[in-house]
């Protein structure tokens, strides 16, 4: 599909291709890119295309058909190839540079060179009448001649003397619609009282007028405002040539290149970026800050919760105090208990999980054998098995081999397995497996519980939720533990995903990576 | 009269021309409308009963796309190094500039602006920064072009600098 946005070509270009644009390419003109194929298919465009064409390129057709101008070019002889002054159409000429990168795709760069041509033709035509006539007076004042008609291409010309400028021929309209109507003394004009940026510009093309040979110099731009407040941007060039010395001031004639072109976007771009880095880390700084703020919270309130548990087992444990309670008191001294021991367990997973957030952990990897952590696994849920008389199968794969750190993936199969007993009903069945074959090794918890929808699903790593699910025993969770059993996965580069369907039970699987 | 040449220096989008702008015709534009190539404004001034025309060249932000060239920093006076404050490193690209400003313009004075100050909820840099470009010995300003926050002070600090220089 071809992009007709800069936003979009970008994203094609490839690190060198960039580069050359950036270093090769002239930031203010108006940039035509045509992206070709191998087969010099069209595939992608940029920029002014009716420029230069008469109509839009179509995608996959032959660049050559589209463009002739570029007949027998691609792929290019020498890369880069720069060609010059091309005639593209009647009256523009442009310079072609044609890319050939690193996945063979051929990318045309077309700049605009008909201000360039229009004023090296008159040159052209005066060094070949020097050439045919010898420098003679006469020819002298030809090429003054040539130079003066040059105003009717909207430059300014003047010949450099020893002491200032000397106008040649008429000044442009432009200049006028600057300065108003200033009448030039013949010579002797101090051109930086003007345009007070030639005072640099001096420095620069004194190099090429005090040279032995003939030669010029191309000013970068500069801006000056209209009587009307219109910007202009205007270019010098200096020029020696047969012993004299020329400056010539020339305004770029299309601002819309300037003001919507490359750098103006590529600026724009660099800018939101930079907004939304800078935003990221600001907002990464507050989770931060967030997670340390639970984190401490969690860990200061692990003693005062284990005291109330403990002055509950003492109460509870104090049969004169029980002989005097009735059946009420006693379940609500129960309750205290159970219920200090949900929020100790709640409290445990928010510090870990904080702790998970902050990067406060280090996977230690060490050769595990996978019996043992499905011994630890079961002896941890083996309350709660018993209680709804749910049987639990473990089935290990002997090729199966596993190096991860026993504790935090011990921690994460307990939350799985924990997870499948709180809905799985009563006499139901879990299986943890650890199954290795020739696509990979992986763990699954199975259970044939009330399994989950799609937007359980999609929920279920995302941590911090609160949309929680209860048990088939009216279990309550805290919404933390498969987002902290993601975390663990992540951290030793496995992955895990759930096949679930309302009603079918679920699996989750672990992929292990070694 | 007397004529002194001042460079606007710095980043892209840092507020070079926002701060001329504000600082000539009393205006601010919050539209970034990059600069392309080299503008030029004056500014008369009258400072202890001298009267100086300030030619400001606004030069074009430097970046990857466009790097600074030392030929433009010839025959300034002074120049200023304007950073954004809501952007850390516009900082170290004033920093390698003044390194090549000081050279050009052979240790000409300067100013050192952390613009945008009206801007401090999205503020980056930390007062440790410009403790340490204080250190220096050199003079650093917040300002803002836009609510017009010591734009004035700062041009007119640049040209007592470089008067008491001649």
């Amino acid at each position: 599909m071809a992009q007709h946005t800069i936003n979009n070509m970008i994203r094609e270009f490839s690190e060198p291709v960039i580069k050359y644009i950036l270093h090769e390419i002239p930031p203010y003109v108006g940039l035509v890119v045509l992206q070709a194929d191998q087969d010099a298919k069209i595939k992608n465009w940029y920029g002014p295309l009716d420029k230069y064409f008469d109509s839009l390129p179509v995608e996959n057709n032959d660049i050559e058909e589209y463009a002739p101008f570029l007949v027998g070019m691609l792929p290019p002889l020498v890369n880069p190839m720069v060609i010059s002054h091309i005639q593209v159409k009647a009256n523009t000429y442009a310079e072609i540079h044609i890319l050939a990168d690193e996945y063979n795709q051929n990318w045309i760069f077309i700049i605009d060179q008909t201000r360039q041509v229009e004023i090296i033709h008159p040159i052209i035509q005066l060094f070949n009448e020097e050439k045919l006539g010898g420098i003679t007076d006469k020819k002298q004042s030809s090429s003054q001649g040539t130079l003066s008609a040059l105003y009717l291409l909207d430059y300014m010309s003047f010949e450099k003397m020893s002491d200032g400028y000397k106008l040649l021929g008429n000044t442009p309209t432009w200049f006028e619609e600057i300065n108003g109507k200033l009448h030039f003394s013949a010579k002797n004009i101090d051109l930086t009282e003007t345009f007070p940026f030639l005072e640099v510009f001096h420095y620069e093309a004194e190099e090429i007028w005090n040279a032995p040979h003939d030669g010029k110099f191309v000013s970068g731009l500069w801006e000056e405002n209209k009587k009307n407040d219109e910007k202009i941007y205007l270019q010098a060039l200096a020029l020696r040539h047969i012993k004299r010395n020329y400056l010539l001031i020339k305004p770029l004639n299309d601002q819309s290149d300037i003001n919507d072109g490359f750098i103006q976007k590529a600026r724009d771009q660099k800018l939101t970026l930079d907004q939304l880095a800078s935003t990221e880390k600001k907002l990464k700084q507050l989770l931060s800050f967030k997670d340390q703020f639970v984190s401490i919270i969690s860990h200061d309130l692990r003693s005062p919760i284990g005291a109330v548990i403990g002055l509950a087992n003492l109460l509870l444990s104090d049969t004169l105090l029980l002989s005097k309670m009735n059946i009420t008191q006693l379940e609500l001294l129960s309750d205290i208990k159970n219920e200090m021991l949900r929020l100790l367990d709640y409290n445990d997973k928010l510090f870990q999980w904080s702790n998970l957030e902050l990067g406060n952990f280090r996977i230690t990897r060490k050769s595990i054998l996978p019996e043992h952590i499905a011994s630890y696994v079961e002896k941890m849920q083996a309350a709660k098995l018993r209680d709804k008389n749910i049987t639990f199968i473990k089935e290990i794969d002997p090729d199966f081999t596993l190096n991860a750190d026993e504790t935090l993936l011990g921690n994460a199969l307990n939350n799985l397995v924990g997870n499948a007993v709180k809905f799985t009903p009563s006499g139901g069945t879990i299986a943890l497996t650890f199954i290795k074959n020739r696509s990979g090794s992986y763990i699954l918890v199975k259970d044939n519980g009330m399994g989950m929808d799609d937007e359980t699903r999609n929920y279920l790593f995302s941590g911090f939720t609160r949309k929680t699910t209860v048990g088939t025993f009216g279990e309550k969770g805290t919404g933390l533990g498969l987002g902290i059993v993601k975390k663990i996965i992540d951290a030793h580069d496995f992955s895990i995903k759930v096949e679930s369907e309302t009603g079918q039970g679920s699996t989750f699987i672990i992929k292990i990576i070694d | 009269m007397l004529k002194k040449k001042i460079a606007m220096l710095g980043a892209f989008a840092v507020g070079k021309t926002s701060l001329v702008q504000q600082y000539v015709n009393s205006i601010f534009s919050e539209k970034y409308q990059t600069t392309i190539g080299v503008k030029i404004d004056q500014k008369v001034v009258n400072l202890n009963e001298t009267e100086i025309t300030l030619m400001l060249w606004d030069l074009y932000g430097d970046d990857d796309f466009m790097k600074m060239k030392p030929a433009y920093l010839i025959g300034s006076s002074g120049y200023l190094l304007v950073a954004d404050g809501t952007r850390a490193e516009t900082i170290d690209v004033a920093l390698t500039l003044h390194e090549m400003a000081s050279e050009v313009t052979k240790n000409a004075p300067f100013i050192f602006l952390i613009n945008k100050s009206d801007l401090k909820e999205t503020w980056e840099i930390e007062p440790e920064t410009i403790n340490h470009l204080k250190s220096k010995g050199w003079h650093v300003m917040i300002t803002s072009a836009k609510d017009n926050n010591l734009v004035e002070e700062a041009f007119t600090l640049l040209t007592q600098m470089i008067l008491a220089k001649q």
